[in-house]
């Protein structure tokens, strides 16, 4: 490449980041409601711990690439933070809001909740977090019209990340399911194991979500991998690490596994394709294959039944 | 603990059938992993008393905190413990005047969960009244010279971690390592190693933990919905059974606010391992005893 092509290359790039660094600035109007702009402080994948210490991976595990806070500041008012999350895609910023749907669902972007100060909501690759130090009623109108002003500054469409169509909507408890990517995320919500054997990874597609079954709840798990061939690897590691099998050969394309493990609880599996889906916590065989094959049936090109093992 | 160095590491099935949460059993009702499994414990202490002091007016109306109603939770609980007549005795029970004192606390600024000046005041007051010197005490987060410390006092909040499922006493010192995040690996089983540092070791002689409005929600940043108006703190020598407590009451308060079981994700794993592999105390429930005092609405445990 001539110089002359580098040169231009990198003032393009320039420019680019340039460009995506004001995006993240213009979400933050100056002033609401008596509340003035003071610190802004702005982070990336490689410093975002010095402002979550210890907290950062939950961000890391998704599309995470930038965030900027900005402090509002009023006289005799408690300080209000607002931070902006670009999660890089908008599934992501789906994805950190449902770690927790629980709160009052307030119309702020494409999905929020409110509770005690603190309204979280995402729009676009964004997810937003506004936080008054207090609740008050004054602080509870200024975060929201906060971050209704910052949603209204996102332009971007919010699509749902496409395999939370595939959970069975029968049984699911509402505000229960959450996308994920990584096994940092899926041992937050539900212990699995240390070790990733579910071959989980910033390109597997997940969602877990809770349902209510005629023997009390269950999870679901359902993973979307690259393709057919991780997703067997992912069985097969499972089946040996996690239910201790000795015959560890990839489960078949339409074969269902259940299996009762401790604290009188059964898991089950099923792997049609790229999919796995796996069900934890069930109270019985019966459960656990139901919820398999619901799950089946809605995975493309799957079928409710298959043989057993 | 052999787990951590098989290849496939710990899954929930471990968990389960070794009991790994059995030191939360007695106090926290999770009687049915007790049962479970083995008892994993292996500390020796013939029992490790762990002393709760709640005071309703540690928060006035308006949420802020009464300093000096807190100090005197401080006083009572370490008074309590040592079984002395006078605040005085009590931290000469403890602490010299010729020692060097180490108050560790933790600042958590991210989670804006540190703990309470007001408790940290406390601690420093005690200490002073031994008498030590304002100079022989040293009171940090990061930077505590602990090599230079004849004694440590541990002062930490009590917050659900997103990393390590629960963050107190044990997790506190996990800065004294310079490079803190290597005990996030294998389910932070190797946590309560940062206790065996040789500037470390053996000179914990107090744990206070500020339980005056614990944080028991999700990660990885404060969520508000989450936080516990308990106006209390705990004192104790055995940081393990302090913190075998401390689960209990995040375990509590989490499910008493959904009103059904919330599990705390991932397992605070390190506070078994604390236990059996690093013999800091005991998580043992049936070796611990919990002295309660003042407030009782609401106490869980």
């Amino acid at each position: 490449m001539h110089g002359i092509q580098i040169i231009t290359l990198a003032i393009l790039l320039s420019l680019l980041f340039a460009v995506n660094s004001s995006a993240v600035f213009d979400l933050f109007p100056e002033s609401i409601g008596g509340w003035r702009s003071a610190e802004r402080t702005s982070y990336d994948r490689s410093n975002l711990f010095q402002f979550i210490d210890g907290g950062a991976e939950v961000y890391l595990a998704y599309g995470f690439s930038q965030a900027q806070v900005v402090h509002y500041r009023r006289d005799g008012a408690p300080d209000i933070v607002a931070e902006a999350y670009d999660m890089g895609s908008p599934q992501d910023a789906y994805g950190v809001l449902s770690i927790d749907l629980t709160g009052e669902k307030v119309a702020i972007g494409a999905e929020a909740r409110y509770g005690a100060g603190l309204v979280r909501f995402c729009k676009g690759r964004w997810f937003v977090r506004v936080m008054a130090m207090e609740e008050t009623k004054a602080t509870r109108d200024a975060v929201l019209a906060l971050g209704r002003r910052m949603a209204d500054a996102i332009a971007e469409e919010s699509p749902r990340p496409a395999i939370l169509k595939l959970l069975p909507s029968d049984g699911l408890i509402a505000d229960s399911a959450t996308f994920f990517h990584t096994r940092i995320t899926l041992n937050q919500l539900y212990y699995v194991a240390d070790e990733n054997v579910l071959r989980l990874g910033p390109e597997t597609d997940a969602a877990i979500a809770d349902y209510r079954t005629p023997k009390g709840e269950a999870k679901l798990v359902l993973i979307h991998y690259p393709d057919a061939k991780r997703c067997q690897d992912a069985t097969s590691a499972f089946l040996a690490k996690y239910l201790r099998q000795k015959r560890t050969q990839p489960a078949l394309p339409d074969e269902v596994i259940v299996r009762s493990v401790e604290g009188g609880r059964f898991v089950g599996l099923a792997a049609p394709s790229s999919y796995l889906a796996l069900v934890f916590e069930a109270r019985s065989a019966a459960v656990t294959k139901n919820l398999l094959a619901q799950a089946r049936l809605r995975i493309p090109g799957g079928k409710a039944d298959g043989p057993s093992r | 603990m052999a787990h951590h160095d098989d290849e496939t590491g710990l899954t929930r099935r471990d968990f389960l059938k070794h009991a790994g949460f059995a030191a939360v059993a007695g106090l926290a009702g999770w009687t049915e992993l007790a049962a479970a499994g083995p008892r994993p414990f292996a500390a020796t202490h013939p029992l490790a008393t762990v002393v709760l002091v709640r005071d309703q007016a540690a928060l006035r109306p308006d949420g802020t905190m009464d300093a000096a109603v807190i100090s005197g939770m401080v006083q009572k609980g370490v008074q309590t413990l040592t079984h002395q007549k006078t605040p005085e005795a009590a931290w000469r029970k403890l602490f010299r005047s010729s020692d060097v004192v180490g108050v560790k606390f933790s600042r958590c600024g991210y989670m804006r969960v540190p703990t309470s000046q007001e408790v940290v005041d406390g601690v420093i007051g005690g200490l002073k009244s031994v008498p030590i010197s304002a100079g022989s005490i040293h009171a940090a987060d990061g930077g505590l010279p602990a090599k230079d410390c004849t004694a440590l006092v541990n002062v930490s909040s009590l917050k659900a971690h997103p990393l390590a499922g629960m963050a107190a006493a044990i997790k506190n010192y996990i800065n004294f390592d310079p490079k803190p995040d290597r005990y996030h690996e294998k389910s932070n089983g190797k946590l309560p190693e940062v206790w065996l540092r040789p500037e470390v070791k053996g000179k914990t002689r107090l744990v206070v933990l500020d339980l005056i409005t614990p944080y028991f929600g999700t990660g990885p940043q404060i969520d508000p919905r989450y936080r516990a108006d308990y106006r209390g703190i705990a004192v104790a020598t055995d940081p393990v059974a302090a913190d075998a407590v401390a689960l209990a009451l995040c375990q509590k308060l989490r499910d008493s606010y959904k009103g059904k079981a919330w599990p705390i994700n991932p397992p605070p794993f390190f506070l078994a391992e604390a236990d059996r592999t690093y013999h800091l105390g005991t998580a043992d429930p049936e070796r611990i005893k919990l002295v309660r005092s003042g407030w009782t609405k609401g106490v869980l445990v």
